[in-house]
């Protein structure tokens, strides 16, 4: 006899968070969501990942109901930011211990500085472990000094029994020639067998030598701590019964396959960040909307990321800590404030707020056991904002008098004001300074708030939202269902992507259709090679191509999309004007008398994985008084008797006028007076930020 | 000690003109046309009070931070306050009438209107690619070879822009498509500042924002008072000395400054630096204050926002006719050397007042340029790049290696070898640390840099002297620290003669430059086991 199987029906993602890991579950069947939050495990992450899958598969569920295992982890961001990545050493061109010594610094280090003592980027290898090999290729790849064989391998002889874990290798213009990185990994194969190696043209075979090497030293720093940490992982998850491989989450907001991202471990570094921005794209595309700021507020930081025409802004590098890395990135802005952000005095009497935060231990002041500063969360709750009885659904119940205890000593006393007065001085400071980093992600690169909409999430994304947008101008802000877990949702919409570049100068007028065709090609084949070998048929795959292009005269860059297909000569015509008009726009000029030349191919390989079905909500009257739960004052510079709804119980279609509190297990929506809101087919909420208001 | 002013919205208010300058700076490196300012980045915005009291200035170039402070004792001069009006900009770039820098770096002044009152003036310095003057070799002897001196004059008025200065402006560059590009990208960050200036009025009223400002002025000149009122009373003296004035290389050049501190109240007394040189290596005044306002800012709180504060706490007195205080119409264009070298000087002697805040000399600046004709063509190619030295040590840490400069800190670097030998005929062969050189001491100074080129074209090398003018007194080390070693030039491993004027290199040739390093800090034999240990692993030693 012969049973029917069923069909897999879960959908599983799992974010690791700082202080959570969540775990999100769609139903692809029913159309709804399973969800919970547990406490990461820093020490052991996959312990926190276990545990929250034992919580899902407890309820009866067979493991083999899983459709995809989708993951986001800071695995990869804590061996670097904590400098707690393996024993790694570097492999350079003879002469050149001054290249890793002159970084290129981010905005980030720019104004922050203590200037006696000022910090560069900690170097991961130190000048001892840097190995320096007898050779040097031109900028056309050709050999000037010949690989000297014997010479190298003496000077490699240092890493056999040293106990290396990890070898970047970075030669001078081997981007335009691998031969001498590629020689150089088989001797080092031969006297370190265990050890990773990296090589330059591998990990970012495009030019500028200090980006090629910070990276390619990143990468291997953090490389096997990573692979050690996914194997892991895996282990235990086919142990359990889960042996769908696993997609992971990457900087640039694609996923891959664990085999595929060995190669580009530092492409994990944004993991999380990136599945929230993806999540807020989707949520922008279910209410219609293409142009969306996504603003994740957790306990001490919070990030923003802008979407653009439906996807998610890249950039071509990132700040990861003190250092810049150049792997593709989703744009996102890290802020260090959060609900956990302590406000103080400083020694000029001005009011602060971050960037220092209470973190979960010993958390805000109104925690139980937490600590005696003054933290967002104590401002928010003092104002009435949060239930004390009700915070995690009431898992956690607050100490309302020891926030304003806190806020009294440190903040109101100090000032000479009353502690509500303080209380909301501390959240308009903090939604200030999210206001104002908004602000460099959006108008100082000339674009108008006004034409996006916002996404808030993050446990105190959706009580400050409403009030940074209005100060933004922001016309509208969504909140999803479950804004606690929303990165864990980006992940169950996301695509596999893998981004490739090569450097390969050219005058733009000169260089063949055929030339071009043939290098895009090469890359091509390279992505079929590598994902052919994590199962992927290559009929899935897609390929997107760009073309970096620059005047002549210039340092810097501008990617072109050139379309898929046979490259014919009259395309560089269209690239050259889209390029002349790209520079417009970035810089206010064109220079039409100027040669263009081509810097970099770009290349994404992606394939595309079912979408899951968001079922619609039935409408529902517009009378939101089935979800009221009660009325509290709450302050809006002068309190208020505010209604108090359930979030789980509003119905699609209710309207609400603020001043409102929506109350829900992993957040709380906040509606300023003046402010509407309506709950959509697919259970946003979503608030019409009106009028002007001091 | 709150005055009437909400304290919420003092720090609102913070925020906002925080944020409006860094904005500022922004929109400035993105409008212009020429690489030079987009690349290097080498501009400052700020924000005045009605009364040209600075409010807040971009943070990324500290040597910049009081350029918008001088305007307020020039500008009546020109213009009285009831001359201007909404859409004028007041262009100039006159040291001796405002600018604190040089002839190629222009200011742009706009004033703001609220309800048709003066409430405030957003600012903008930035470099030039070219408004005339000498091109290569010839070294100025006064002013007016520096290029095209502009006193303030009105570039828009009332919104418009005044075309007959565009005119001369344009007739003096010999890029005056850049150029104007350039000007036009300043006066648009000054829109941009004038409008948020005019939104945060909006917000909490024009008089409580000049209410706040001035308050704000006045937190950062009490915590400057209460910083100066923990530090031991005294005079303190320290001097440095450049080479010579790259005209008469014979005679080396003092900058001396005497600090006397007593209670809240400090002094800067540069009067007796030697008299004003010939050549351009002077620095005007407002300069020079900005390196006493950064190396407080440096020893006492490195998180204090600059701003008019500084200049109500902080007192200089110069003598006119010195390097420090030239007459006007003497040459200001290398002013670098003499800046970095008196934020030196100002630092040790600070730092004898308090030796836990002490730190060795930096290496200062430096640059090399390759100057070549392609013989095919005949077009002339400039390869110029900054290049590294490092800072001195301090009382807890060895010196940072391979940075431009204590007041450039981390702003330039050299660029890409694969850029470079992608588009100019050379080839860099060597690019290193240079073991050893920093400042032997507790801690040691911040190591240089080697880099050599070989030149496949023939090149001429204009060349200021052996490192950056810096070598009769090397970066000097502080209690017991050893000074760095200091760089030079040499053309296939042969020094070049000190007084050389240019250096010319032929095919094949290797020309390499060393970099000046740090000065050390505290007795060499105190260093400690882990300490040598460290250095071991970093190649230090």
């Amino acid at each position: 006899m012969i049973a029917k199987p069923k069909t897999p029906r879960f959908r599983v993602g799992i974010d690791i968070g700082g202080t959570f890991t969540d775990l999100c579950v769609l139903d692809e069947e029913a159309g709804d969501f399973f969800h919970l939050k547990v406490p990461s495990t820093p020490k052991d992450l996959t312990r926190g990942v276990m545990e929250s899958v034992e919580a899902f598969l407890g309820e009866d569920r067979s493991p083999d109901d899983a459709t995809f295992l989708f993951h986001a982890t800071t695995a990869a961001t804590n061996a670097l930011l904590e400098q707690k990545g393996v024993d790694t050493w570097l492999v350079i061109t003879e002469g050149f211990t001054g290249v890793y010594e002159t970084p290129e610094l981010g905005e980030i280090l720019v104004g922050s500085y203590d200037y006696l003592s000022y910090p560069k980027p900690p170097l991961l290898v130190p000048q001892r472990k840097t190995i320096q090999i007898p050779e040097r290729v031109d900028f056309r790849g050709h050999v000037v000094r010949p690989l000297d064989e014997a010479e190298a391998r003496r000077r490699l002889s240092v890493l056999r029994d040293s106990g290396v874990e990890a070898v970047a290798v970075c030669l001078l213009f081997s981007f335009m020639n691998p031969e001498h990185e590629r020689r150089i990994r088989e001797m080092i194969r031969a006297v370190a067998p265990n050890a990773d190696i990296y090589l330059s043209s591998e990990t970012l075979p495009q030019i500028r030598e200090y980006p090629r090497l910070a990276t390619t030293v990143a990468n291997a720093y953090v490389g096997p701590v990573v692979t050690r940490y996914i194997h892991r992982l895996e282990q235990a998850l086919a142990s359990r019964g889960l042996s769908r491989p696993l997609y992971i989450m990457q900087s640039n907001g694609g996923s891959l396959t664990s085999g595929a991202l060995s190669k580009i471990p530092v492409q994990m570094i944004e993991s999380g960040p990136a599945a929230g921005v993806l999540a807020a794209a989707h949520f922008g595309r279910l209410t219609g909307r293409e142009r969306v700021i996504s603003f994740d507020m957790g306990g001490t930081t919070a990030k923003a990321g802008i979407i653009e025409g439906g996807s998610p802004r890249i950039v071509p590098r990132f700040q990861a800590g003190p250092w810049l890395l150049s792997t593709p990135s989703l744009d996102i802005v890290e802020i260090g404030s959060g609900g956990g952000s302590i406000a103080r005095i400083d020694k000029s009497g001005m009011l602060k707020v971050g960037p220092e935060s209470a973190g979960a231990e010993p958390g805000p002041a109104c925690y139980p056991g937490g600590g005696s500063a003054p933290t967002v969360t104590d401002a928010d709750l003092a104002l009435g904002w949060l239930d004390p009885d009700y915070f995690l659904g009431g898992k956690i119940r607050l100490d309302r008098s020891a926030a304003e205890r806190a806020i009294a000593a440190n903040v109101a006393e100090p000032l000479g004001l009353d502690v509500i007065a303080a209380a909301s001085g501390i959240v308009k400071i903090v939604n200030s300074q999210m206001v104002e980093a908004l602000r460099l992600v959006t108008v100082a690169r000339g674009e108008d708030p006004r034409e996006y909409v916002m996404v808030a999430f993050g446990g105190a994304g959706p009580v400050h939202a409403a009030a940074i947008a209005e100060e933004l101008k922001i016309p509208m802000v969504i909140v999803p269902p479950l804004p606690g877990v929303t990165s864990a949702m980006g992940l169950l919409v996301s695509d596999l992507k893998r981004d490739y570049v090569q450097t390969r100068f050219a005058d733009l007028e000169v260089v063949t259709a055929r030339e071009v065709q043939a290098l895009f090609e090469t890359m091509e084949a390279e992505a079929r090679d590598e994902l052919g070998k994590e199962g992927i048929a290559q009929e899935r795959i897609h390929y997107e191509r760009s073309l970096d292009l620059r005047y002549s005269i210039q340092k810097y860059e501008l990617g072109v999309p050139v379309g898929g297909g046979a490259v014919k000569e009259t395309d560089k015509a269209g690239w050259r004007r889209h390029f002349d008009e790209l520079h417009e726009q970035h810089y206010g000029s064109r220079a039409a008398d100027q040669k263009v030349e081509i810097v970099n191919y770009r290349l994404t390989a992606r394939v595309v994985l079912p979408k899951p079905r968001v079922p619609e909500l039935p409408l529902s009257g517009e009378d939101p008084r089935g979800a009221l739960k009660g009325r509290r004052r709450a302050y809006f510079d002068g309190w208020l008797d505010c209604p108090v709804y359930e979030r789980e119980r509003l119905q699609c279609g209710n309207r609400l006028a603020g001043p409102a509190i929506i109350e829900q297990v992993d957040s709380t929506i906040v509606m300023q007076p003046g402010h509407s809101a309506r709950v959509d087919s697919y259970g946003n909420v979503i608030v019409e930020v009106m009028g002007e208001r001091r | 000690m709150t005055g009437k002013i909400d304290p919420i919205v003092l720090e609102l208010i913070q925020s906002k003109v925080t944020s409006i300058v860094e904005e500022m700076r922004v929109v400035l490196f993105h409008s212009g046309y020429s690489t030079v300012l987009r690349e290097s980045e080498d501009g400052s915005a700020g924000l005045l009070d009605s009364r040209l009291r600075t409010i807040a200035v971009s943070k990324k170039l500290p040597l910049h931070f009081g350029s918008f402070s001088e305007i307020a004792q020039h500008l009546p001069r020109y213009y009285q306050t009831e001359e201007l009006e909404e859409g004028d900009v007041i262009l100039f770039n006159d040291p001796y009438s405002g600018n604190v820098t040089h002839p190629p770096d222009t200011v742009t002044l706009m004033p703001v209107f609220v309800n048709g009152a003066l409430v405030a003036y957003s600012a903008t310095l930035a470099h030039k690619p070219d408004l005339g003057g000498p091109r290569g070799l010839t070294a100025p002897k006064d002013l007016w070879e520096e290029g095209l001196v502009i006193p303030p004059l009105k570039y828009f008025v009332r919104g418009e822009v005044n075309r007959e200065v565009e005119r001369l402006v344009a007739a003096n560059s010999r890029i005056p498509v850049e150029t104007l590009g350039d000007l036009r990208g300043q006066v648009a960050a000054c829109r941009v500042g004038a409008r948020r200036a005019q939104d945060l009025c909006a917000r909490f009223g024009a008089e409580t924002v000049a209410e706040g400002c001035a308050e704000l002025m006045r937190r950062v000149a009490m915590r400057l008072s209460d910083a100066l009122k923990e530090m031991p009373d005294g005079t303190h003296e320290a001097e440095g000395v450049i080479d010579h004035d790259m005209i008469d290389l014979d005679r080396p050049r003092r900058v001396h400054v005497a600090v006397a501190k007593r209670a809240d109240e400090i002094l800067f007394d540069f009067s007796g630096s030697d008299e004003q040189a010939r050549g351009a290596i002077n620095a005007v005044p407002g300069l020079i204050k900005n390196t006493c306002y950064f190396g407080l800012m440096a020893i006492v709180d490195a998180n204090l926002p600059f701003n008019h504060g500084f200049v109500d706490v902080v007192k200089t007195r110069f003598r006119e006719g010195t390097i420090v205080c030239p007459r006007p119409g003497a040459a200001v264009s290398s002013y670098v050397p003499l800046a970095y070298l008196t934020s030196d000087v100002v630092l040790k002697a600070l730092g004898e007042f308090w030796p836990e805040r002490a730190v060795g000399s930096a290496g200062g600046g430096g640059a090399i340029r390759l100057i070549g004709t392609a013989p095919k063509s005949g077009k002339a190619w400039v390869l110029m790049e900054l290049l590294d030295t490092a800072l001195g040590a301090t009382s807890t840490q060895d010196g940072v290696s391979l940075i431009h400069g204590t007041l450039g800190v981390g702003q330039f670097r050299p660029g890409p070898i694969e850029i470079h030998e992608t588009e100019f005929p050379v080839r860099i062969v060597r690019f290193d640390v240079r073991p050893d050189s920093g400042g032997p001491g507790k801690f040691r100074g911040g190591l240089g840099c080697t880099r050599e080129y070989q030149v496949f074209e023939d090149v001429m090398l204009p060349f200021r002297g052996k490192g950056e003018l810096r070598s009769k007194v090397p970066p000097w080390g502080v209690f017991g620290g050893e000074p760095g070693r200091i760089g030079n030039l040499f053309v296939n491993g042969v020094e070049v003669p000190a007084k050389s004027r240019e250096v010319h290199a032929k095919v094949g040739d290797v020309v390499r430059v060393d970099m000046n390093a740090g000065g050390g800090y505290g007795d060499p034999l105190e260093r400690d086991a882990l300490r040598l240990q460290i250095s071991y692993l970093r190649f230090e030693i």
